[in-house]
């Protein structure tokens, strides 16, 4: 059930663009914060299903642009730090040599101030630097903060497998390293990686969102999650144009499908 | 004895360079960006028509020491540890006045949002707990799964998201203004954040504690349900409370930097924003370094903390080599 529904959310991120029925960046300066509307038949090129946001762009078109945007960086982040976790997981299991090593870099890495460090590469950056370079330094930051604690919980358990019995057999019957890896360490540690991936994914959205919010994520006018929820920092807007709550409808279903049934 | 004793100093020992090597790694990372930077501090004097370039590059060289990064980090370490954090480029200040003047707030803020969120999240957490050990089996599952849900859907949402929905929910008095505003806002807001991992990590361990033999026989004793948790549950449960405990404060220090922002209070995390926005690396590299140096403390504090309840890990906590097994 579980899987399926993430397999839907992934459609509907590569999917959604093209549905959007104007472009994200269209302002339609006729129509600067308008109210959703569903009245028969006004001319189709200003039609508004979900109202328009502080530009007058179309926030139906920017909501799915911004599902696909979004749910994209949230996977780019999290995806390099769960393959790092995985291989320094099952490197320093199977080379117990490499282990102190793997523990000391991860120490390091969780001790790193990660947001004051993004903030000072947001300072670095020339202000109008592109949107590929800031996802460039979420990617890496992140990646660096976050892979850690999945490593050695991975670790951990793979080392508990390789203390059971069929793995004692495998070796007598003279399975190398890499058949232990394929065969049987694998398929067992597969469920425990499928959970971080999930939850790394939620952090990564979430952090994405909230790093927005205070105009250190993707640039404007790209519409993510994150940005078009950034006008509500407006004590009027936020009171007054609920429409622009429009993200949410996309976000907490994506970030409660991610961490549903994960025990902390 | 001397085996352990030997181990202990070992790790204090390990413990004291792997430090050392993460505050100084993060703030070369800070140095090595501000280098490679197209622009600086002073870019935006040089469009001032009063001011003559030469002047702009008199204050360049007056402000920016050295050219390697090597150089300039090799400076700042040696002033910083002699006490000088350096002089900040857009408020003209010494950049240690600076943060004791925003770090009280700071401080404030985390306190009071730590203590409401363990204070609350474990109440709610002994709440089934206690419903349990008076054998009332039900109800204890019931709130227990109502607690759960909710958790679980604050916990979804992103701290940003949440304090957008607290400045529009409270009342007028609490809202920011210039002069600093309430703190029950941002507390609130904090303290809300981490109200569902400080509920499930304590009732994860409540439940684990609860499960086990000794628990078992005080009941037999016929103890009183809330002396069964207070004295016997919880201070068990601590040894795994403690190290999240410490994590919470970690963690705490990277949402300040959102939450500040978003709520307009005037602590570290939003001179950390306007010292990016304005390029001030002084303050930035300072504030890496506090920031790291609060890390490592509570994560020592945790490991100090750990040890002194749980005497196992004190002789265990080097893992015993393959010879040793084998012998």
């Amino acid at each position: 059930m579980r899987r399926r529904l993430v397999v839907l959310w992934l459609l509907a991120a590569l999917a959604a663009p093209l549905l959007a029925p104007q472009s994200y960046r269209a302002q339609d300066r006729a129509a600067v914060l308008a109210a959703p509307h569903w009245g028969a038949a006004p001319p189709a090129a200003t039609t508004h299903r979900l109202g328009t946001d502080e530009f007058g762009r179309d926030v139906w078109s920017r909501l799915l642009v911004a599902t696909s945007l979004s749910s994209m960086l949230g996977l780019a982040m999290a995806l390099p730090a769960l393959a790092l976790a995985v291989l320094v997981g099952l490197g320093a299991a199977l080379a117990p040599r490499f282990s102190p090593l793997a523990r000391c870099g991860g120490e390091i890495c969780r001790s790193l101030p990660w947001i004051f460090v993004l903030v000072a590469v947001r300072a670095a950056l020339p202000l109008n630097a592109s949107a590929g370079a800031i996802a460039a330094a979420l990617v890496i930051l992140f990646t660096t903060a976050a892979w850690p604690l999945a490593a050695w919980t991975i670790e951990a358990a793979a080392r508990d497998l390789l203390q059971r019995e069929f793995i004692e057999a495998a070796v007598l019957l003279g399975a190398g390293r890499w058949h232990l890896l394929r065969r049987h360490l694998w398929p067992n540690l597969r469920p425990l990686v499928a959970t971080y991936f999930a939850l790394l994914v939620a952090a990564a959205i979430s952090a994405e969102v909230s790093l927005e919010l205070v105009g250190l994520g993707l640039p404007q006018p790209l519409p993510t999650w994150g940005n078009m929820l950034a006008p509500l920092k407006d004590y009027t807007v936020a009171t007054r144009c609920w429409w622009l709550y429009a993200p949410l409808l996309a976000l907490v279903p994506v970030l409660m499908l991610l961490s549903w049934n994960v025990d902390t | 004895m001397g085996g352990a004793g030997q181990g202990a100093w070992n790790r204090g020992w390990r413990r004291g360079v792997l430090a050392l090597a993460s505050v100084l790694g993060s703030v070369l990372v800070c140095f090595a960006l501000a280098q490679f930077a197209p622009g600086d501090a002073f870019t935006a004097l040089e469009l001032d028509p009063a001011l003559a370039p030469a002047a702009v590059a008199r204050l360049r060289a007056e402000y920016v020491p050295g050219s390697g990064v090597v150089h300039r980090f090799a400076a700042w370490a040696w002033a910083a540890v002699h006490g000088d954090l350096g002089y900040s480029l857009q408020s003209h200040r010494p950049v240690l006045s600076l943060l004791r003047d925003r770090a009280g707030a700071s401080a404030e803020l985390m306190v009071l949002g730590l203590v409401l969120a363990w204070g609350c999240g474990g109440l709610l957490a002994l709440a089934p707990a206690w419903l349990g050990e008076r054998s009332h089996a039900r109800f204890e599952r019931i709130l227990e799964t109502g607690l759960h849900a909710l958790g679980s859907i604050v916990a979804a949402l992103p701290l940003g998201v949440l304090a957008i929905a607290a400045l529009v929910a409270a009342p007028a008095q609490w809202l920011p203004s210039p002069d600093g505003g309430s703190i029950a806002l941002p507390a609130l807001v904090l303290g809300l954040a981490f109200l569902p991992t400080v509920y499930f990590q304590t009732s994860h361990a409540l439940s684990s504690v609860r499960a086990k033999g000794f628990m078992m026989q005080g009941r037999a004793h016929g103890l009183a349900p809330w002396r069964l948790l207070l004295v016997h549950a919880l201070p068990n449960a601590a040894d795994v409370l403690v190290p999240v405990a410490s994590l919470s404060v970690s963690q705490a220090l990277v949402e300040l930097v959102v939450l500040e922002t978003l709520l307009g209070w005037p602590g570290l995390g939003q001179l950390s924003i306007t010292a990016a926005q304005n390029r001030d690396l002084p303050v930035l590299a300072a504030l890496v370094l506090l920031t790291s140096l609060v890390v490592i403390g509570c994560n020592w504090g945790s490991e100090w903390v750990q040890m002194r309840c749980n005497p196992q890990l004190r002789t265990a906590a080097a893992p015993p080599r393959r010879a040793e097994v084998e012998a």
